[in-house]
């Protein structure tokens, strides 16, 4: 196969991908555009950290609590202040990008892994500020009543409006993450990163601020997640505490591991993964029945012992052992 | 920034560099005595001495990688104790590596457009938009890029990755990428390490056109013979102790430093 004839493959498999995703509501039933939506709110967080996790080499275990900062200012702040749920977003987002600001410009200066450190408190802090300011987050019982999106008149009471919004949003996402990961800021992340060849000695001194450096993706990593959750709130039109606990943080951590840590794409799958073999297994085993979460940790388990690259890097790897060429870590 | 760096700054002291009684301990172990010199602008220093005697110290010390643990280090009469390594970087310091610390996995020309970024850093929103300004700084990078490797006589494929180039174009592309931070001062960890004698030349003859270009570089070399050739001035530190500092004719002769380096045996 030449380069022409890969390339004009690659058009067309684009082409059909874009083609079914614009399409799929159209035959799909609301229970399915429910999952769907998951999987895309999930990919949203997911992309986030990828770019955190696989790029700039920190662990984030508040994730999940920047996913509940989105969706509880965006809730509040819409209800209460009887303004555009757009809005709402846009607060939620800043909110949840200046804490990571503060956090990441005080403990991304340490080398190490201080920031899974303080992101598990952080975690922990919030979960129980949602808990227990009941006056503003309605404590156990949550937040009812909160408006869906709405563009001028229209307002987004579908399902299917919301999964082309996440669409929007997630192929926006993408495209920001995918520029960045390519521009300056993507070679310095690559020149600090030990474990693609780069140093992070020689680019101090080359005059990189790493510390800033990583601050600016945790950032951006958390407005992901806020956005992921505002989107989540204005959906659902009801939060309560739990989906974003420290063990929400935890499985976006596991989503990108399984899925592969050094591709976008990898959260994406993890995300499909996750929500997509969560919905098989309750559909065949009825219910909740916790067996989904034994299979999804089999899995995990499963991933880290023979693809530690992650889903993502299957076909290659089959395409490797095709070859009889060995990867350059074998 | 730069306030911080005002209030630092000291009038009276317009040296180049200044190294007032600096001293390294590790836990206990003292790596570095009271060494202290001076360098005057566009002068090539070499720091010799045994392996041990606290010479790359020294310059981690310079460099902002390790915290001094006494005495004072004033470059351009700006206190550099306590700055972290990308300011000292800022203010005109560059170095290289004894091995080398090359970025292998990314190209040529990426080793050195590295450096060149925080001249002109655009701000995350163009980048992440990739308009036009942002293009157009990636541009730039890569033509004074180009323009510094073609000046230490690196004419390769721009793309070729950097851990497939021979010592002697690793140790090329490191001062590469030291350039292109826009150094005024060049600390140089044994750049020859491992190179062979015509090889050893290029590179010689490279540290002496630096110089006229208005560089001033400090020099950390085992090989006596490039010490000696190139050098106006050698610092000889032995346990951590400067015993000598002179002109290369004069430590030829120096009896300490004979005994302590050159061996016995040479006199």
């Amino acid at each position: 196969m030449n380069w022409e004839d890969i390339k004009y493959m690659r058009v067309v498999i684009w082409g059909m991908l874009t083609i079914l995703l614009l399409l799929l509501p159209l035959f799909t039933s609301r229970y399915i555009q429910s999952i769907l939506i998951f999987i895309e709110i999930y990919s949203l967080v997911a992309i986030g950290l990828c770019l955190l996790t696989g790029f700039a080499g920190q662990i984030s275990l508040a994730q999940g609590a920047f996913y509940g900062i989105g969706a509880y200012t965006s809730a509040i702040i819409s209800l209460r202040l009887d303004i555009s749920p757009f809005l709402g977003m846009v607060c939620g987002a800043s909110v949840a990008g200046i804490v990571a600001y503060v956090l990441g410009k005080r403990f991304l200066r340490i080398r190490g892994f201080y920031l899974a450190l303080i992101t598990f408190g952080f975690a922990l802090f919030v979960d129980n500020i949602f808990y227990r300011f009941d006056f503003l987050t309605g404590g156990h019982d949550g937040i009812s009543g909160i408006p869906n999106f709405s563009i001028g008149g229209f307002i987004m009471n579908k399902d299917f409006h919301y999964y082309y919004l996440l669409l929007v949003a997630i192929s926006f996402a993408f495209f920001l993450a995918r520029n960045l990961l390519r521009s300056e800021i993507g070679r310095e992340m690559r020149a600090v990163d030990l474990f693609t060849g780069g140093s992070e000695i020689a680019s101090s001194a080359l005059g990189v601020n790493i510390g800033r450096l990583k601050t600016k993706i945790f950032v951006i990593a958390s407005i992901y997640a806020a956005v992921a959750g505002s989107i989540y709130a204005h959906y659902m039109t009801h939060i309560h505490p739990q989906p974003f606990d420290i063990s929400s943080s935890l499985l976006f951590l596991t989503m990108i591991v399984i899925g592969g840590i050094k591709s976008l794409w990898g959260g994406i799958i993890g995300a499909i993964f996750y929500i997509g073999s969560r919905e098989l297994i309750s559909y065949f085993m009825g219910g909740a029945t916790g067996w989904d979460l034994i299979v999804y940790a089999l899995v995990f388990l499963l991933v880290l012992m023979f693809l530690p690259e992650g889903l993502i890097s299957f076909p290659q790897k089959i395409y490797l052992n095709q070859a009889g060429k060995t990867t350059p870590y074998e | 920034m730069n306030e911080t760096l005002l209030v630092r700054q000291n009038g009276s002291n317009q040296q180049f560099l200044e190294l007032k009684e600096v001293s390294k301990d590790f836990a206990g172990l003292r790596a570095v005595n009271e060494v202290k010199f001076n360098v005057r602008k566009g002068e090539i220093i070499g720091i010799i001495g045994p392996n041990g005697a606290g010479k790359t110290t020294l310059i981690n010390m310079i460099n902002g990688f390790l915290p001094v643990t006494k005495g004072e280090i004033y470059f351009k009469g700006l206190k550099l104790n306590g700055l972290p390594a990308y300011q000292i970087c800022a203010l005109g310091v560059a170095r290289i590596f004894q091995n080398k610390q090359i970025f292998s996995n990314m190209s040529i020309i990426e080793n050195v457009m590295i450096g060149i970024h925080r001249r002109g850093q655009v701000g995350l929103l163009p980048v992440m938009l990739n308009l036009k300004q942002a293009r157009k700084k990636e541009k730039q990078y890569f033509e004074e890029g180009s323009e510094i490797l073609s000046r230490v006589g690196i004419n390769l494929n721009p793309y070729r990755l950097a851990k497939d180039l021979s010592a002697k174009e690793q140790t090329l592309l490191g001062i590469a990428r030291g350039l292109a931070c826009k150094p005024m001062l060049f600390l140089l960890d044994e750049p020859v390490a491992g190179l062979s004698i015509e090889e050893i030349y290029t590179v010689a003859n490279l540290i002496l056109s630096l110089r006229k270009q208005g560089l001033t570089i400090i020099l950390i070399e085992h090989r006596m013979e490039i010490v000696m050739g190139i050098c106006d001035r050698l610092i000889v530190l032995n346990f951590g102790q400067k015993i000598a500092d002179d002109i290369p004719e004069k430590i030829r002769e120096n009896k300490q430093v004979i005994s302590a380096y050159l061996g016995e045996k040479l006199i």
